[in-house]
């Protein structure tokens, strides 16, 4: 046993989600090499503790934590293994942060094909929890640029898989946190960019009905990128108001400073707001604005700036158009020193504009407004725990109190209700408060059954288990993998499953599963609520 | 996720009260006391129908070789801590002219030695974790040694300067440290007292008590009215309160 070991097994490390409103002291592991999380996984079996693994820390809840257990923080497993420029296709280990990733590549004229708002996630968290961007609606999440992954699973085997080699597997894992293998590569095709800029039109939008009409005029004229900031506290006529970014990439030999954009020093987001201020102070600057009424003032600032501001199409740099996130270094400290969580929820087009006007209404009902609103388009996916669904995203920071705690998390348990029953889903990567029953309903039984049988397979003693996964699905992951086992069963060839494409919790299974799942006379098929209920 | 909070003495008095209430507002609680059927009985009525937010752990705080497992256990259930509330403590009936130091030495042993050692395990977490709050609740006999419980008042002084030190040693590191005082309640412990001025209940003390954690204070009275009176109460020349008909 190494001396890293031996340390992690007697001393526990504080890890805090990055809303700080979740923590756990978790025995930390630092793999440099998959012989190392081999290594790890004999450690698990022979004391009788759980794995997980931490990136860069990014997620917002529970998502990357593991209280009293093992966790592997693949900081120094951030190597970029091998590029190919020609073909644009890369292989890197999972530790490895997208900024490192787009600074290594820019300059050979390529750019991630999804990036999330902040450049400080790493490549095997985004691919684990297959994270989207943008740019959801065109290009896909995460998982869509993914040509092969290693991971090692459960039984200490290290897996090379592919989408052809094992659909199954490929489709489950991307996506599935970690709970399957852990991943020790990952190759991903890059995208070709003829600049480092881009084209940007920023427009504002007077109520949600305008929001919805400017996704959609956005998604008409075939923008690349598009996205929704929206003011949560103004209500009447102004409900929803906000604005939105569309952005859209160069065509070969459009951009006029094409070869000089992409250099670094272009890229980097300013240090100093309106030249004087560092950004670094901009949080404790920030500080006396957070409260309700403060921050009704702030988002009103913000609307009626962009009101100001120029509306045309302008060209803005990769990076400094997609990190926003990074703009305000450890922003999340204006919600000190109890923390904020984000809950993000996705809903078919059909259903978005209904729910979310009602989101927004009960949160101003409940003096509960969310400080940052963002919207985004989507599409469908293949991958098994997928959160998107054709349709939009609301996603909503609260700051968190001990006096609001309760009401807020009354707060998040309707809006789930909502979502469930409008046939939407759940982000889990940044999630700190949906009931197993609500992802269970979301995602359906016929997915979720696969996904715990599969788990089970490869992990029978599930010692891939985060906080997360006890906080969702605590003793329920048995109950789902029997169901899936029935479902594998009864299927007439085994391959790539059937993933419901939104929202039916049986499509996919075979007739007589689907019969059976639609009567709740079985223990193993009883409905979600009486299994679970929310907490 | 939801707050995560050890109340140690839960299962009566201001334990009991301050559970329930932290389970109203949106915490896991995880309850310890020595008599396992009270515990399952709050633990029950927390829980309802829903998922389950309360958690026991029977445990006698004079068991101090035994906290640690009791606490670890607890930790896991709950996949985490945010607040470890120390509210176990005794009373026993002291006569005016009793002067027992086995009696003596059970008060010190559950109101200081079993404090101290609960309060020491969840200072050791949230020292690492960088975050957490530690409640000890003292009294306000503890400001002045009055003359009808000489180990209860040293016992509760004890207290409040070992979460004074606490409080340096951690308010550096992200961790508040709550001494509570409250004047005389009704509970369990007190049932017997005659002449109880000013006195509130459980309940109320529970809500003083959730609203100095959620303000982040240091030291609390409860109701807040002591606070003026323990200051004028505290200033009295000693050859002056000795003469004084305070029991």
């Amino acid at each position: 046993m190494s001396d890293g070991t031996e340390r992690a097994l007697v001393e526990l490390e504080g890890r805090q989600g990055w809303g700080m409103s979740s923590q756990a002291l978790c025995r930390v592991l630092y793999p440099k090499h998959p012989d190392d999380v081999v290594e790890a996984f004999k450690t698990a079996e022979q004391h009788g503790l759980s794995i997980h693994c931490w990136g860069n820390g990014r997620s917002y809840g529970d998502a990357a934590l593991n209280e009293g257990n093992l966790l592997l923080d693949f900081s120094r497993m951030n190597r970029i293994i091998d590029w190919d420029k020609d073909s644009g296709i890369v292989k890197a280990q999972p530790g490895v942060t997208l900024n490192r990733l787009w600074e290594t590549l820019l300059a050979d004229g390529y750019w991630l094909p999804v990036v999330t708002g902040t450049q400080y996630t790493t490549l095997g968290g985004v691919v684990a929890v297959n994270a989207h961007g943008k740019n959801n609606f065109k290009y896909g999440p995460f998982g869509d640029h993914v040509l092969a992954f290693e991971m090692v699973t459960a039984d200490g085997q290290l897996r090379e898989v592919t989408r052809e080699s094992d659909p199954e597997l490929f489709h489950a894992a991307i996506g599935g946190f970690g709970w399957l293998g852990v991943f020790v590569s990952i190759t991903l095709q890059m995208k070709k960019v003829h600049s480092g800029r881009i084209k940007v039109l920023p427009f504002l939008e007077e109520d949600l009905e305008g929001m919805f009409r400017g996704f959609e005029r956005c998604n008409a004229e075939d923008w690349d990128y598009v996205v929704g900031w929206i003011d949560a506290f103004p209500g009447g006529r102004a409900l929803g108001r906000g604005q939105i970014h569309a952005a859209r990439y160069y065509a070969e030999g459009e951009d006029p400073e094409a070869v000089p954009s992409l250099a670094l020093d272009r890229q980097h987001l300013p240090s100093r707001f309106f030249v004087v201020i560092p950004k670094a102070w901009l949080w404790w600057l920030a500080k006396p604005f957070a409260h309700r009424w403060g921050m009704r003032l702030v988002n009103l600032a913000r609307f009626l700036s962009m009101k100001i501001g120029d509306h045309d199409v302008h060209p803005q740099e990769h990076a400094r158009f997609n990190f926003l996130l990074d703009y305000v270094p450890n922003w999340k400290w204006i919600y000190k020193p109890t923390g904020l969580i984000q809950f993000q929820f996705f809903l078919p087009k059909d259903e978005a504009r209904r729910v979310i006007r009602r989101a927004l209404e009960m949160g101003q009902e409940r003096a509960l407004e969310s400080w940052l609103v963002v919207m985004k388009r989507h599409r469908a996916d293949p991958f098994w725990l997928s959160h998107a669904v054709d349709g939009y995203s609301f996603a909503m920071d609260f700051q968190v109190t001990d006096k609001n705690r309760q009401a807020l998390w009354d707060l998040t348990q309707e809006y789930a209700e909502m979502v469930v029953k409008a046939g939407g889903r759940f982000y889990l990567a940044k999630d700190s408060t949906v009931s197993g029953a609500h992802v269970r309903r979301s995602l359906g039984d016929s997915v979720l059954g696969r996904f715990f049988a599969l788990k089970r397979r490869l992990d029978p003693n599930s010692t891939l288990m985060g906080s997360q996964l006890r906080r969702v699905f605590g003793g329920l992951g048995e109950e789902l993998a029997d169901l899936g086992d029935a479902a594998a069963k009864l299927e007439d060839t085994p391959g790539e499953p059937t993933v419901p494409a939104q929202t039916s919790e049986v499509a996919g299974l075979p007739t007589e599963l689907r019969e059976a799942a639609a009567a709740p006379t079985s223990p193993t098929l009883a409905p979600a609520e009486e299994a679970l209920p929310p907490e | 996720m939801l707050k995560r909070a050890i109340i140690v003495g839960a299962s009566s008095g201001m334990g009991e009260a301050l559970a329930r209430r932290l389970a109203r507002e949106g915490y896991k609680v995880g309850l310890v006391a020595r008599r396992q059927e009270e515990l399952d009985r709050i633990a029950g009525e927390i829980n309802g129908s829903g998922a389950p937010r309360a958690f026991t752990a029977a445990h006698d705080v004079t068991d101090t070789q035994g906290a640690r497992d009791c606490f670890d256990a607890l930790v896991q259930r709950l996949d985490g801590l945010d607040a470890l509330i120390y509210t176990a403590g005794v009373m026993p009936p002291v006569g005016a002219e009793e002067f027992d130091p086995a009696k003596d030495r059970s008060i010190v042993e559950v109101n200081v030695i079993g404090a101290m050692t609960w309060l020491d395990l969840g200072a050791e977490r949230f020292q690492i974790q960088g975050a957490g709050t530690l409640v000890g609740v003292g009294s306000v006999a503890g400001d002045r040694g009055r003359r009808g419980q000489p180990a209860y008042a040293a016992s509760k002084a004890a207290l409040h300067t070992f979460m004074e030190a606490l409080r340096n040693r951690l308010a550096t590191k992200g961790v508040q440290v709550l001494t509570i005082k409250p004047g005389p309640t009704h509970t369990p412990m007190t049932a017997d007292i005659e002449k109880m001025p000013m006195a509130i209940d459980a309940d109320q003390s529970a809500d003083g008590i959730f609203r100095a954690m959620a303000r982040g204070a240091d030291t609390a009275y409860v109701p807040i009215q002591w606070l003026p009176i323990m200051a004028v109460i505290k200033s009295i020349p000693s050859v002056v309160f000795r003469r004084m008909p305070l029991d």
